[in-house]
């Protein structure tokens, strides 16, 4: 005995987010019927409305409602330091920071050709670009020390050198309140090599 | 260090069973085929998570049973210690690449839960004489690299992780290969975006080949005292270290028929490696890269790199695996192993335990006796056997006496003097 059509397609849908599994899929549908009806129309519109206003800023590349998104438009940023990040979750993350007063640059993912990710699937010739038409001084690389990370920030730097920017990439140590003990071997050397004075 | 008890539910062939070592010599006996050396890779398999038999880890639990429990209770640095690990089948039944069921498993070191394997290390460490060691000679290069490789992630804690972290480049790296060949034609930025994966594998690779170098740099002049103790003559024992071996030598190991002939294979003496710069090391590798572009992209595999190399042994400048006589390579093993059991020993500060498994059919008298010999007093030794013939009456005098039959321990005895 199979759930009805209806319920069945539901937790289909469900099934193909990132992360969910069939039980997961099977509570979060259950959970919807039981949601009043007003709720869940209003679900169904958030739905709609995030994939019909949300997209990449046509500068930057950040997930917004506008374009150019808030901190392309805003005043009060610096605008001859850019920081590039792999997705908009990254923006978000060092925004919290309040740390970085510059613009940001969205790569929309790292070169990995396992993915099919090349390049020319990141939005890195529109990087060039502003580097090039702003005459952009400081390019700071807030990516990841994967192998996919450490590869496209090779390319990156192939590519930004020529164009005369100064280009840091941001270091990787130890977690704030971690120990040393604990700390993996990659992890340690990673911040053995980002050390500086004190 | 010191294995005390081996406990063991629904593993291999045995249902249930608890087995006391003791602290010197033991001799597990016993016909073929009844379990002798699944008690040693219950063993080895707490002391690094995986089995040097399978890669399907189902395949550990008892037929028609769902889970395998193995326990080790031992002591390292002075103190009593024990590891846990439960594997248990998949219910969701997904096979592995293999075909096999798929399991997970747990692991508990003095009873904190460990997420990974890695949390196992330098716990409990063995060091293991089978007659499968011989493919040290005669196997292909895998086997001398996954030799050397183990004692260099002993010596270095960091060495793991760059393989690893090497591997999934070497892997993207192949895949960008594919979608060149698939594509059939090359731009300009298709050479840019292979650069980059060229030298994430050149500096990478550079620093293993370097570990490894240094590795065969400790061990050749003490597996050079072994073997001229073994042979009894002065033996110059010298390794090569072969950057990539030619197509020919590649398709009698890897069964790859796909490769054109190409240049032959690119060696140098391990000593004259080990004076260049890692940087140098790296530039090398790129020219490599560079060179064998074309063929790269036929072949959708990156061919040169540590992935690819090799390691042989010379005697007398003369290829051991090449041209050594039987008794000669069944020597340089030998001297092989035991240089790496001497290294194991002197990092840990203790012994490791010793386990041999029915080596004495690979070894004629008088190296069984020269093993024998070399074996430190106060290290623990486990030993698998069909028969005692060929044992030292000394040697066996006091030693642990483990019969296994058909899944299950006999009787356990201490020898007694005659
Ligand atoms: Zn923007």
């Amino acid at each position: 005995m199979q759930f009805t059509p209806p319920l069945a397609r539901l937790i289909e849908h469900f099934q193909r987010f990132p992360g969910v599994g069939p039980k997961s899929a099977q509570r979060m549908a259950f959970f919807v019927l039981g949601m009043n009806k007003e709720d869940v129309g209003k679900f169904a519109d958030a739905l709609v409305d995030a994939k019909e206003r949300v997209k990449h800023c046509s500068r930057c590349y950040h997930l917004s409602a506008q374009d150019p998104c808030e901190i392309c438009m805003s005043e009060r940023r610096e605008p001859l330091i850019i920081c590039v990040v792999a997705d908009s979750k990254d923006v978000i993350a060092l925004e919290r920071t309040r740390e970085f007063k510059g613009r940001y640059h969205v790569l929309t993912g790292l070169i990995s050709p396992l993915e099919g990710k090349g390049p020319d699937q990141l939005s890195i010739r529109e990087l060039l670009n502003r580097v090039h038409s702003d005459g952009i001084k400081e390019v700071i690389l807030a990516i990841n020390p994967t192998i996919e990370g450490d590869a496209t920030v090779l390319y990156l730097n192939n590519l930004l050198k020529p164009l005369g920017p100064k280009i840091t990439r941001i270091a990787f140590g130890l977690p704030m309140g971690s120990d040393l003990e604990y700390a993996d071997d990659v992890t340690l050397s990673r911040a053995m090599e980002g050390r500086r004075e004190v | 260090m010191l294995v005390k008890k081996l406990t063991i539910t629904n593993f291999r062939n045995y249902k249930q069973e608890s087995v006391l070592f003791c602290q010197d010599r033991n001799v597990i006996i016993g016909e073929n085929a009844q379990g002798k050396t699944n008690l040693l890779e219950a063993i080895e398999y707490a002391s690094r998570g995986r089995s040097y038999r399978t890669s399907t880890e189902s395949e550990l639990i008892y037929r028609g049973e769902d889970f395998a429990v193995v326990e080790v209770d031992f002591v390292a640095r002075d103190y009593d210690q024990k590891i846990q690990i439960i594997v248990r089948k998949k219910t969701d039944g997904g096979k592995t690449a293999s075909g096999g069921q798929k399991s997970e498993k747990q692991i508990k070191v003095n009873g904190v839960p460990k997420g990974n394997t890695r949390g196992l290390k330098g716990h409990l460490v063995t060091v293991g004489f089978k007659s499968q060691d011989m493919s040290l000679i005669r196997g292909g290069p895998a086997d001398r690299r996954d030799w050397i490789d183990d004692i260099a992630s002993m010596l270095s804690a960091g060495y793991k992780t760059l393989l690893s972290r090497y591997e999934k480049a070497v892997t993207q790296r192949n895949r960008l290969l594919k979608t060149f060949f698939e594509r059939g034609h090359l731009t300009g930025s298709d050479i840019d975006e292979l650069k980059v994966w060229d030298q994430q594998l050149a500096t990478m690779g550079a620093s293993i080949i370097k570990h490894r170098v240094r590795c065969l740099a400790e061990a050749l002049p003490i597996a050079q005292s072994y073997q001229e103790k073994i042979s009894g003559s002065r033996e110059k024992l010298t390794a090569q270290y072969y950057f990539h071996v030619s197509s020919a030598e590649e398709r009698r190991f890897d069964d790859d028929e796909s490769g054109e002939e190409s240049e032959p294979s690119v060696s140098m003496e391990n000593s004259d490696l080990l004076a260049m710069e890692e940087r140098e090391i790296a530039l090398r590798l790129m020219q490599l890269f560079k060179q064998r572009r074309s063929d790269e992209i036929m072949r959708r595999q990156t061919l040169s790199g540590p992935h690819r190399d090799d390691v042989r042994f010379s005697i007398d400048e003369s290829d051991a695996t090449a041209f050594g006589s039987q008794g000669q390579q069944r020597s340089l093993v030998l001297a092989l192993k035991l240089s790496e059991l001497k290294m194991v020993s002197e990092h840990l500060g203790e012994p490791p335990v010793l386990m041999l498994d029915d080596v004495m059919a690979e070894l004629d008298l008088r190296r069984q006796g020269f093993l024998m010999e070399s074996v430190h007093r106060d290290m623990q030794t486990l030993i698998t056997t069909t028969h005692l013939d060929g044992f030292e009456k000394e040697w066996l005098t006091g030693a642990t006496l483990i019969s296994v039959v058909n899944g299950h321990v006999d009787k356990s005895e201490r020898l007694l003097p005659i």
